[in-house]
């Protein structure tokens, strides 16, 4: 019989040690972890490396206090209204680590972390200040042509982080909307939560075949996390981002007593 | 890559004698693309929507618009036909779709099928753009998205354009706060940056292009009552001026005015991206008629 991976938030959030690097599926606001995120946000977890196209995840572990460094393609809450209130504010007053990479880049990094290979060659990025301001990116020349390419190194995780429209108890899930880049992310961690809106058997799964995008040698755990994404969306279980929530969270974002409560509250 | 198809109307074109700066910024675009491009991305102004809906009622019929459209499910979608705020006055059966996911975007990119227009913050002399920030880039005044895909358009898409809805020296610098996208800098010149390279850039004042001596933007037209002086004026660098005088953008002809007008975007929503706030809420109460966001919007509620 095949292996149980259903586990619980508390259970996921356990998994995470201190100064761990993680993770975080989806793109701005669309398809996040958020309820994992929420947990790891009043959680006692700190000095987290957070890596991911970012949005609302990175920005609440920010506010939270949980975030060392960032490495990010983008941060923003794209698909919503709002912006990165904690993220703006840190960069302004150089109170977190980071590196800004382009969205290639990025993938090109998880792609070789996922192929354990120490960097992918791109053009992406030549000619620009992402080289500069990131001096550990080395260029070189290609063999055969002589071409200038980036180097761009592996970018490994201890912890991936993903959220699936169903999972089984196996570890296998489904995403209906684009899978943006959790496919690749999943291969470049030790460890992966897959949460999920609903987690049902697996003779269930075989109606939608064709949208089981995360296989079960790649995840540690599943997770049933109803609304999970929101207040971003999900395709196609939700498509309306919850202005108003994020809102109330761009509100809060800066001001320690406020952002509890809203925690408290979502 | 697909070379841009300079499309010059035929002479016998009746010119139009009434037009606004939109229908000729439209009329510029569109005329930019032609039967060898595969995919143009318009981001996300409503001005460059119409110029590509133009292009496909008038040279490059082949080329489908792709949408942000998160509902979809995709990180967008690929439609024969303009943006949904066409669908104001336009029939549905025009918008078949394709669900397109991330990946397939960046297999455009790098691949160099995609030509796109993107919205910096600010175009420099080299005609490097900046999307990330403004002030020094380790401590901001003010982050804005990071460089998202502009340093991977700039390196391996087919070609970019950019459009810079306010036209003042901040956003003209001489060198950008932060370089997100490769222009004619060391590397380029070098031959270490063989695609993705600006073509022009689109402001509500003028379209700039990199004279191909000097690979430095020049001003290559003044908009319907612009003059040189006030581009210069409103420009942060010193822009290369052609030899035989600046000339005014492109005069569109009757056919791609009744295009604009009557066909694809009667509801004129072209003027939605210039101006300032006031200016573009008042257009936005004049389009929609009191009706508010659903009318323009009817996907988006």
């Amino acid at each position: 019989m095949a292996e149980n991976k259903e586990m619980t938030v508390d259970q996921v959030v356990k998994q995470i040690k201190n100064g761990d690097t993680v993770a975080i599926g989806g793109w701005g606001i669309i398809r996040k972890p958020l309820g994992l995120v929420r947990a790891i946000a009043k959680s006692d977890l700190k000095d987290l490396t957070i890596m991911g196209l970012a949005g609302m995840d990175l920005d609440m572990l920010i506010a939270a206090g949980k975030v060392k460094k960032a490495i990010t393609g983008f941060v923003a809450f794209e698909g919503g209204e709002g912006r990165a209130v904690a993220y703006d504010n840190a960069r302004k007053n150089g109170t977190i680590e980071y590196m800004e990479i382009s969205e290639f880049m990025l993938i090109a990094g998880l792609k070789a972390a996922a192929e354990r290979i120490p960097f992918y060659p791109t053009r992406s990025g030549l000619g620009t200040d992402i080289l500069t301001m990131n001096p550990e990116i080395e260029t070189f020349k290609a063999p055969y042509t002589g071409e200038k390419l980036v180097a761009m190194p592996a970018l490994r995780a201890d912890v991936c982080l993903i959220h699936a429209n169903q999972a089984s108890s196996e570890g296998y899930a489904t995403i209906k909307g684009d899978k943006l880049w959790d496919h690749i992310m999943v291969r470049a961690a030790d460890k992966v939560f897959v949460s999920a809106e609903q987690i049902i058997p697996r003779y269930e799964l075989q109606k939608d075949m064709a949208d089981v995008k995360i296989l079960t040698p790649w995840v540690t755990g599943v997770v049933e996390v109803p609304n999970g994404a929101r207040p971003g969306i999900l395709f196609p279980d939700y498509i309306d981002p919850g202005n108003k929530t994020i809102k109330a969270y761009m509100d809060a974002a800066l001001d320690p007593k406020a952002f509890k409560e809203y925690m408290d509250k979502w | 890559m697909a070379k841009a198809t300079k499309v010059k109307t035929a002479k016998t074109e009746e010119l139009a004698t009434e037009y606004t700066i939109e229908e000729q910024m439209c009329c510029a675009l569109a005329r930019e693309f032609g039967p060898n491009d595969k995919i143009a991305l318009s981001g996300v102004l409503n001005w460059t929507f119409v110029a590509e809906a133009l292009a496909q009622k008038m040279n490059a019929p082949q080329i489908p618009c792709h949408h942000d459209y998160w509902r979809l499910g995709g990180n967008g979608c690929l439609a024969e036909g303009p943006r949904f705020p066409f669908q104001v006055g336009n029939p549905p059966e025009e918008y078949p779709s394709a669900q397109v996911t991330s990946e397939d975007i960046f297999a455009m990119v790098l691949g160099g099928k995609w030509n796109i227009m993107m919205q910096p913050l600010q175009v420099d002399k080299q005609g490097n753009a900046n999307l990330a920030l403004i002030g020094d880039p380790k401590k901001p005044d003010r982050y804005f998205v990071g460089s998202r895909g502009l340093p991977d358009n700039s390196t391996n898409s087919g070609r970019t354009y950019f459009t810079v809805a306010t036209h003042l020296k901040r956003n003209f610098p001489e060198v950008v706060d932060f370089k997100s996208s490769a222009g004619w800098g060391p590397e380029r010149l070098a031959g270490d940056i063989p695609y993705g390279a600006i073509e022009k850039v689109f402001t509500p004042l003028c379209i700039f292009d990199i004279d191909p001596k000097e690979k430095q933007m020049r001003l290559a037209s003044v908009h319907k009552g612009v003059t040189v002086e006030q581009v210069l004026k409103n420009t942060g660098f010193k822009p290369i001026l052609p030899k035989d005088g600046v000339p005014e953008t492109c005069v569109p002809t009757k056919e791609e005015l009744r295009l604009l007008r009557e066909v694809i975007d009667g509801a004129a929503i072209r003027r939605l991206d210039h101006g300032t706030a006031e200016e573009k809420k008042a257009v936005f109460d004049q389009i929609s008629d009191g009706t508010g966001f659903v009318q323009i919007y009817p996907n988006r509620r």
